[in-house]
């Protein structure tokens, strides 16, 4: 099974020697759902422009369906539908202009879905891009990207800048994309709220690296955070040392430290280990983690 | 390349839109026979290409299933579109210009930026404003035949055409393929204006010295100088004094959230743009220097227009006074018709000699202040309106009077 | 019946979804033989990735609570699966110990802690079991 997106080894940098992506190995397939996460200026929009093909990987690849999407751009762009953040569209033609053009451009464009959404999103044929809303605008990217039933769905931060209600519209057009085509979604979102409910998989890149690369179902239920008191385990190494310890921070007067395994089977461990010293076991939410993992020493 | 693709862009593309408008309009011009025909349709297609915006293509584009050469050769069919059928039209009705070389001179500054930087988005910024004065270098070389301009452009345009053809990648990128040593940024369509690294006080260095400005002061310039006879240049003078305002209130918007008062923000961008009036009024006039009469009579006239120049696209954003721009939508019509017809702007070109004749019994200091008078109202003017200019996002501009939105 | 789910809770979404069927069936708000929800409808309604649901109807199939009859739906099992009582009602003993202990040292009365039950037994069956006898 050829993998949906994949990037091997991929390393990109904007200015020489300062990497951006420093060997970013995924490979997402078929009928994944997955969430990208990161701070900002980790890197992810510019892995998602290299899987559009918007830049070129100084080194390693990228393959989408198996093709590179800078040398068969047509193959590959006709299967991918491609909503982003900052993605700009024309403003002066009109809402129905833009999906003219995108329907003599794709070829299976589903004119049933589009009367559909576009009666769900009220938005009108005729208004022009300039006078909308961002997040009407937002939906008009998300009509032209979804109605051509793609197999591949990428969204750079879609939601962001939305309120609620919009973003919760775009997830139900996600979810009900889903439902129709089984199509791969691939994700990059702050909101982990949105993540949590319709992510499978979640991957967190910090300055270049993958750090996390995990079915969120794992997350959640085999994982969970240690906070030892500084008193009870002087030396982080020891910790660090354990099986099963993925990260250990330092916050205040304490360690935080992410462990495999039910909050149950972890404390008994550690207090074996460090002894009856206040230690906590607690659940382990989606924004914990994102911090436990990518917040700084300041936190 | 594929035929659907091709044509689904072209379609979509501005210039074909506005090509059969601008042929109707050039076609009627023609038919009137005006003296000025060959500015204006430089003019106009100069300004429709450059008001195109990115010389490759947006964002927008590269998100769809197209490769590079289509996009590439969707936008030069409209734009050729966009440049040979009103030259056509208007060489049916009224021959005897040189509307190929015209067309020939336009599809040029078309192709010369474009083929700079072709991997990328969009040819730099700042050489697309720049285009305006390449178009301008073009249009004089045209009007004084000083290059042998039709084997210029015969062999230019097939080079630069196949130097796009084979440049041009299938997709195109962000950045550049292999990063440079210097940090480039790496956001090319956000709206920050390029400026010089000249200047210390950084809110000037953010207010005056975007590119919109610098190029309207030497407009302002020449125009002090005598040109604003010259009807066109004229109201393209006053247009491009129009588009800085806007462009400036972009930046202002920032300062004004800053501890600056609104008078010295204002004074940045007036200053220079009276001095370069001023300074071209005395380039026109030396060395023979008229009576001082004459002088102030004139400086007030030209610093006045200048004033009342950002004074309209100012009050636009005010909305109690919003009806005072289409107000000079009317005369701006009649100068219009005036270029075409090859007369100076106004009926009676002596303004300046009826207002010499009115003021001859009032003593020059008397005049002087007057003038200093009429100027700081004038200032007063457009600083109320700025004060109370508004930034809603979508500003309720006059054209939408006879525009309905959904 | 409706569904309540909290993403950011600790327990994963398919698992809450398992609990408050079974919640249900326990609670007689689901009946042997109820329709559920399709995988399709259920999602959409809450806005979670399908591949969640269908966790959810596997394991709660796997543990003998529904069963899919193919073209017809997602129905709750006429015979649910038998529980050892005794090891459940152990399990229970030591619940309800953890449950008095909390309650006596946040100063409750013993009456107080029944009335609490009787809100949850009401929230669970939905006064579907009025006529059966009380506590």
């Amino acid at each position: 099974m050829i993998p949906v997106l994949e990037w091997l080894d991929v390393y990109r940098s904007f200015q020489r020697g300062v990497p951006v992506l420093n060997g970013v190995s995924i490979s997402i397939a078929e009928g994944e759902v997955v969430g990208l996460l990161g701070r900002n200026g980790a890197g992810k929009t510019t892995l998602i422009n290299i899987a559009m093909g918007m830049l070129f990987p100084e080194r390693g690849s990228v393959r989408l369906f198996g093709l590179s999407p800078m040398e068969e751009p047509v193959a590959v762009k006709k299967r991918v539908g491609y909503v982003s953040e900052d993605q700009i569209i024309p403003s002066f033609p009109t809402i129905g202009e833009i999906l003219a053009l995108h329907r003599s451009l794709f070829p299976q464009w589903d004119e049933s879905m589009e009367r559909d959404l576009l009666d769900r999103f009220s938005l009108s044929l005729r208004s022009r891009i300039q006078f909308l809303s961002k997040g009407q605008a937002r939906q008009v990217a998300l009509l032209c990207a979804v109605c051509h039933r793609p197999e591949l769905l990428i969204l750079d931060e879609p939601a962001g800048g939305l309120d609620p209600a919009a973003r919760r519209e775009f997830l139900e057009t996600s979810v009900r994309l889903l439902n129709r085509e089984g199509t791969t979604i691939l994700f990059s979102s702050h909101n982990m709220t949105d993540v949590e409910r319709i992510a499978s998989r979640v991957v967190l890149l910090d300055a270049g690296k993958v750090r996390l690369d995990r079915q969120l179902d794992n997350i959640r239920e085999g994982t969970c955070m240690a906070i030892i008191p500084r008193a009870s385990a002087p030396d982080p190494g020891v910790i660090a040392g354990m099986p099963g310890c993925l990260r250990v921070r330092e916050a205040f007067d304490e360690w935080h430290v992410v462990v495999e395994g039910s909050r149950d089977s972890v404390q008994e461990r550690l207090t074996a280990v460090l002894g009856h010293n206040g230690i906590r076991c607690v659940a382990l939410p989606l924004e914990e983690l994102f911090i436990e993992f990518l917040g700084g020493d300041r936190l | 390349m594929r035929q659907a693709a091709f044509y689904a862009l072209m379609k979509h593309d501005f210039c074909w839109k506005a090509a059969p408008w601008m042929t109707i309009a050039v076609a009627v011009l023609a038919a009137l026979r005006p003296t000025g025909m060959m500015e204006v349709l430089f003019i106009v297609i100069a300004a429709v290409v450059y008001g195109r915006g990115n010389f490759h293509a947006e964002r927008f584009v590269g998100a769809l299933p197209v490769e590079g050469r289509e996009i590439f050769l969707a936008q030069l069919f409209s734009v050729m579109f966009l440049i040979g059928a009103p030259a056509a039209a208007a060489a049916a009705i009224a021959p005897g210009l040189p509307y190929l070389k015209i067309a020939g001179a336009c599809l040029l500054m078309y192709l010369a930026p474009y083929s700079i930087r072709t991997e990328r988005f969009a040819a730099p910024k700042w050489l697309r404003q720049m285009v305006i004065v390449l178009g301008i270098l073009l249009f004089i070389a045209v009007n004084i035949s000083i290059l042998p301009l039709t084997v210029t452009l015969a062999m230019m345009i097939p080079a630069l055409f196949f130097k796009v053809w084979t440049t041009v990648p299938k997709s195109f990128q962000l950045a550049a393929r292999n990063p440079p040593g210097r940090f480039v940024g790496m956001k090319p369509f956000t709206n920050g204006q390029w400026t010089l690294q000249l200047v210390r006080w950084p809110f000037l260095r953010f207010v005056v010295l975007g590119w919109h400005l610098i190029l309207v002061i030497p407009f302002l310039f020449v125009l002090g100088m005598g040109a604003w006879q010259w009807t066109l240049f004229f109201l393209f003078s006053m247009s491009m004094t129009f588009v800085a305002w806007s462009k400036f209130e972009e930046s202002a918007m920032l300062l004004r959230t800053l501890p600056i008062p609104s008078r010295t923000i204002l004074l940045t961008i007036l200053l220079p743009m009276l001095a370069a009036v001023a300074a071209g009024y005395y380039a026109g006039v030396w060395p023979d220097f008229p009576p001082l009469r004459m002088q102030i009579v004139t400086i007030t006239i030209l610093a006045g227009a200048t004033i009342v120049g950002t004074l309209v696209p100012a009050t636009m954003r005010w909305r109690r006074v919003r009806f005072v721009a289409p107000l000079f939508l009317a005369p701006a019509l009649t100068i219009l018709w005036r270029g075409f017809r090859g007369l100076p702007p106004f009926p009676d070109t002596n303004v300046t000699g009826t207002l010499l004749r009115i003021s001859r019994p009032v003593p020059e200091g008397v005049l002087l202040v007057i003038a200093a008078a009429v100027l700081t109202l004038l200032f007063l003017a457009l600083e109320k309106v700025f004060a109370e200019s508004e930034y809603a996002k979508n500003p309720e501009t006059p054209a939408r009077f006879w525009r309905s939105a959904e | 019946m409706q569904i309540v789910i909290n993403p950011s809770d600790e327990l994963p979404l398919y698992r809450q979804i398992m609990r408050q069927i079974v919640e249900s069936i326990a609670g007689g708000r689901l009946k042997s033989g109820d329709k559920l929800a399709s995988h399709r409808e259920l999602s959409e309604q809450l806005v979670i990735a399908p591949l969640t649901v269908k966790k959810a109807y596997d394991e709660l199939e796997a543990l003998g609570y529904i069963e899919t009859q193919r073209g017809r739906g997602t129905f709750v099992c006429h015979r649910l699966p038998r529980v050892n009582r005794a090891d459940q009602r152990d399990q229970i003993q030591l619940a309800a110990m953890k449950l008095l202990s909390q309650a006596y040292l946040a100063g409750l009365r013993l009456s107080e802690v029944t009335a609490i039950l009787k809100d949850a037994d009401r929230e669970i069956t939905g006064g579907a079991r009025k006529d059966k006898e009380s506590a």
